[in-house]
């Protein structure tokens, strides 16, 4: 067996509840190196819940998620270390935040924002750094000459480019993303979603991205799954979702917007 | 692999049944077909026939995997290149395929041109077209001859061709949609009228194109609301109606 036909990320049964209210239940699947997963619902339906579960930022009350590192192994995200998992975080895995300020170092110009994640993992050579910054910033649309920008004076499409960049100089295998086209406006989010898709591809990046927004579903993903009240109630290919819905709160998904 | 397929076949409905069932509209249960069993080999074209809303289109959308087939078996051969490279055929049910396996499917096997171009913004028409190609792992230069070769045919301006379709015509998104449809020699074709909103001329190059890929082995199953279309390229027509849901299930 090949790493292409191992899942890159394993998850079974995963809980977390709040109290007495259920963040998500019952959560399993596999996901595949190169795939693109979208996760979708209505707000509250324990999205972004399921997202911080499988990054690591919560911890479950039951079920793991298993990450396959670079030489193979599948590693426990819950039970590494927070320095192993901390470096995970850093080289290969991205998270993309809905709110690019929270994301980004505002304090920081544009090029080191890019910079950073790469002295993170270890760049010294400034020349390099500088370049490779340069060469991110061109692939995510934004001119060089605002290297030595401050994020603040970007507008909120360019802000979430920028994340983008940062998330992805360091050649990650798995993103994280929640609600990435989420605060902009439409015109600004199909340029935004159509930048993510050729990266996603060209990378062969695999991706599991939060949005209650079934176009971005539709544009982005490979496959998807539904969620309501903390549970997934239906999983698929995108598009047999979307065009064949079978349950209930799909269907009513589905119907209640215009051809997703 | 099921040995029990016939090795010239390259697709094998066997005995599938469709309804929707509408949970938002009181459960409303909506059959469409029952029974439906049909072969086809390589370089044949079926005609799916019958009225508007007889279920046509679902069965193609069930073949591609776009619908699931919640009974029967939609076995579809996989693998074995039309240049006879020798690699073995496998069958894969699309009723129960995985998502992976139904992707692998559309990258390799299935070509599938409907009525209507899903536009995607910031795209350039050439880079549409080559899109089949590249994923692949068709060369650029292949992929871009053919591309061009293929707008050429279907009269596409090549002015037109480094912008998004989005702001083209109905036809002429219909044909960007063709040319996509059409780079790769799939095995199987599937055609949801695909010359609704064309003009003679142009339908008279979607007629080559479909004689073309069948006599080089592509098998298709097509719905051709105009008869000299469909008169021109199928070899054989099947009635939708004759599976029409009688209540009863099997
Ligand atoms: N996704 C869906 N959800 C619910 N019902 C559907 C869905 N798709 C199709 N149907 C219903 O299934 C029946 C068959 O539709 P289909 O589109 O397959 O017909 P058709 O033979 O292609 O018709 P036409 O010639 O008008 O294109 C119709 O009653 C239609 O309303
Ligand atoms: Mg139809």
């Amino acid at each position: 067996m090949t790493a292409e036909n191992q899942a890159l990320l394993r998850v079974r049964d995963l809980g977390k509840s709040y109290g007495g209210i259920i963040g998500c239940a019952e959560v399993t699947f596999d996901l595949w190196p190169g795939e693109v997963l979208a996760v979708v619902g209505e707000s509250g339906s324990g999205k972004t819940t399921l997202l911080r579960l499988l990054h690591g930022q919560l911890t479950p009350d039951r079920g793991d998620v298993c990450f396959r590192d670079r030489s193979g192994d599948m590693v426990d995200v819950h039970k590494m270390s927070e320095p192993a998992r901390r470096l995970l975080t850093r080289t290969d895995w991205a998270f993309v935040h809905q709110n690019p300020r929270d994301g980004l170092r505002m304090a920081v110009s544009a090029g080191g924002n890019v910079g950073e994640r790469l002295m993170a993992i270890g760049a010294r050579h400034y020349g390099q750094i500088r370049e490779n910054a340069l060469d991110w910033l061109a692939r995510t649309e934004i001119d060089a000459a605002r290297i030595d920008d401050l994020p603040a004076t970007f507008s909120g499409g360019m802000q979430q480019r920028l994340q983008i960049a940062r998330n992805l100089v360091t050649q990650p295998r798995l993103a994280f993303m929640d609600e990435p086209t989420g605060g902009l406006d439409v015109s600004v989010q199909a340029r935004l979603l159509d930048l993510l898709r050729g990266l996603v591809q060209e990378l062969g990046l695999a991706a599991v991205i939060v949005t209650h927004d079934l176009a971005v579903a539709r544009m982005i993903s490979h496959r998807m799954v539904v969620m309501q009240r903390g549970r997934v109630v239906e999983s698929g290919l995108t598009d047999q979702v979307l065009d064949d819905p079978q349950h209930a709160y799909s269907q009513l998904l589905v119907s209640s917007v215009l051809r997703p | 692999m099921d040995k029990t397929l016939r090795d010239a076949d390259v697709l094998r409905v066997a005995d599938v049944e469709k309804t929707f069932t509408l949970h938002n509209q009181g459960g409303r249960v909506l059959p469409v077909i029952q029974g439906l069993t049909f072969n086809l080999a390589p370089g044949q074209c079926l005609a799916l026939r019958g009225p508007s809303g007889a279920g046509k289109s679902s069965v193609l959308r069930m073949i591609y995997g776009n619908y699931r087939t919640p009974k029967g078996h939609i076995q579809v051969r996989h693998g074995q290149g039309g240049d006879g490279n020798g690699a073995a055929a496998s069958w894969v049910d699309v009723a129960r395929a995985t998502p992976q396996e139904i992707l692998m499917l559309r990258r390799d096997t299935i070509g599938y041109v409907s009525q209507f171009l899903r536009v995607l913004p910031r795209v350039a028409t050439l880079d549409l077209v080559k899109d089949p190609l590249l994923r692949l792992g068709r060369g650029d230069g292949a992929a871009e001859e053919r591309a061009v070769s293929l707008l050429s045919r279907l009269n596409i301006p090549d002015r037109l061709w480094s912008l998004s379709p989005v702001t083209f015509s109905g036809g002429e998104q219909q044909r960007v949609n063709l040319a996509r449809g059409f780079a790769h020699a799939y095995p199987l074709f599937l055609l949801d009228e695909p010359t609704a909103a064309l003009d003679a001329a142009n339908r008279r190059v979607v007629v080559e194109l479909i004689q073309e890929a069948k006599a080089a082995g592509s098998a298709v199953v097509g719905i051709f609301h105009d008869t000299e279309v469909r008169d021109a390229v199928s070899d054989r027509g099947l009635d939708i109606e004759d599976y029409q849901w009688s209540g009863a299930a099997a």
